[in-house]
C-alpha cells in the first residue's frame, strides 16, 4: 500500500495536484452557498446602500 | 422548444429550475470525481514513459478543459446580453467568472507541478503556458471589473465587453501547441478521430472531465440564482421567498 501512495517518486508532484484539485472541487462547491448567505443577509437588511440599480 | 427556452429565461422560472437540477448536479458530480480520481490514481496503469506523475492528467486536463469551455460560455452570455439585453445572460457573466477563475489557477498550478519532474521547470514563458496565464487574467479582470461598478447592468455590459474582447485568446491557448514550437504535448483526447490513450486510463478520465463540467455547471447555477436574487429584490417573488 505504501507503494501505491510513493507514486514512483512523484508524491509530491502527484498528491499536490489531488489536494488541490479536491481543494478547487470544494470550493466550487461551498463558495455558492456562502454567497447566498450573504445576499439573503443584504435583502433582510433593505439594501438601501447599494440601491443604484433601481432603474 | 422556444417557448420553454423563453419561460426559462424569466428569472423566477430559472430560479425554481436552478433549484431542481442544481442538487442532481452536485451530486453526480461529486460520484464521478469520486471515481475518476480512485481509477485514475490507483486502478489506470502507469504511464510508460512518464511513470506514475501522468496521473497529475486527472486534475489537469478536466480544468484545463473547464478554462476554455467556461470563456467560452461567458464570451456567449456576453453577446448575448449585449444584443438581446437578457437579464439572465448578464447574471451567467458574471457567475462564471470566479469558477473559470479557479480552474485556470488550478489547470496552471497542476501544470506546474507536472513540469517540473518532465521538463526540470516549474514554468517557461511558452505559447501555451503564456496564453493560459494571460486566460487567468482576463477572468481576474471580468471580476474586478464586475466589483468596480454599483449599477449591476452597467457592470455586466462592461465585462460582456472584455468578455468579448478576451475570447481572440482562447483559441490561441486551444492551438498555441499545434501553432508553436511548444514544451506542452498536443492533444491526446480531446480531438476528433481515435483517441491515443488506452481505455484503462481514458475512462477514469472521461469521467473526471464528467463530473468537473457537472460541479460547474452546478456552481454556475447557484451563482447565477444569487445574481438573480440581487437585481429582482424588489421583485414580489423575491420578497416572498426571503421574508421566510
Amino acid at each position: 500500500m505504501g507503494e501505491m501512495f510513493k507514486m514512483g517518486g512523484y508524491e509530491v508532484y502527484v498528491w499536490g495536484s489531488v489536494l488541490l484539485g479536491v481543494a478547487v472541487y470544494a470550493w466550487n462547491l461551498v463558495a455558492p452557498s456562502l454567497q447566498r448567505r450573504a445576499v439573503l443577509a443584504r435583502l433582510a437588511e433593505g439594501d438601501e446602500e447599494s440601491s443604484g440599480d433601481a432603474s | 422548444m422556444w417557448t420553454w427556452f423563453h419561460r426559462l429565461a424569466s428569472p423566477p422560472s430559472f430560479y425554481r429550475f436552478a433549484d431542481r437540477v442544481a442538487p442532481w448536479l452536485a451530486v453526480a458530480a461529486l460520484l464521478l470525481l469520486g471515481y475518476g480520481l480512485f481509477a485514475g490514481l490507483w486502478i489506470a496503469p502507469k504511464d510508460y514513459q512518464q511513470g506514475d506523475a501522468f496521473r497529475i492528467i486527472y486534475v489537469h486536463v478536466p480544468a484545463a478543459a473547464l478554462s476554455l469551455s467556461l470563456y467560452t460560455g461567458m464570451a456567449i452570455a456576453g453577446v448575448v446580453a449585449l444584443i438581446w439585453r437578457i437579464k439572465l445572460a448578464e447574471c451567467a457573466i458574471v457567475a462564471l467568472a470566479p469558477i473559470g477563475a479557479s480552474f485556470t489557477a488550478l489547470a496552471l498550478v497542476t501544470g506546474m507541478l507536472w513540469g517540473k519532474p518532465m521538463w526540470g521547470a516549474y514554468w517557461v514563458w511558452d505559447a501555451r503556458l503564456t496564453s493560459e496565464l494571460v486566460l487567468l487574467f482576463l477572468y481576474l479582470g471580468v471580476i474586478g471589473l464586475d466589483q468596480a461598478f454599483l449599477d449591476r447592468r452597467a457592470a455586466a455590459r462592461a465585462c460582456a465587453l472584455l468578455a468579448i474582447v478576451g475570447a481572440v485568446n482562447v483559441p490561441i491557448v486551444k492551438y498555441s501547441v499545434e501553432w508553436w514550437n511548444s514544451l506542452h504535448q498536443a492533444s491526446t483526447i480531446l480531438k476528433f478521430g481515435k483517441p491515443t490513450i488506452t481505455a484503462e486510463m481514458a475512462i477514469p478520465l472521461y469521467a473526471s472531465l464528467l463530473g468537473a463540467y457537472l460541479l460547474a455547471g452546478m456552481a454556475a447555477l447557484r451563482r447565477m440564482q444569487n445574481e438573480v436574487l440581487l437585481r429582482e429584490r424588489r421583485a414580489g417573488w423575491v420578497r416572498e421567498l426571503t421574508a421566510v
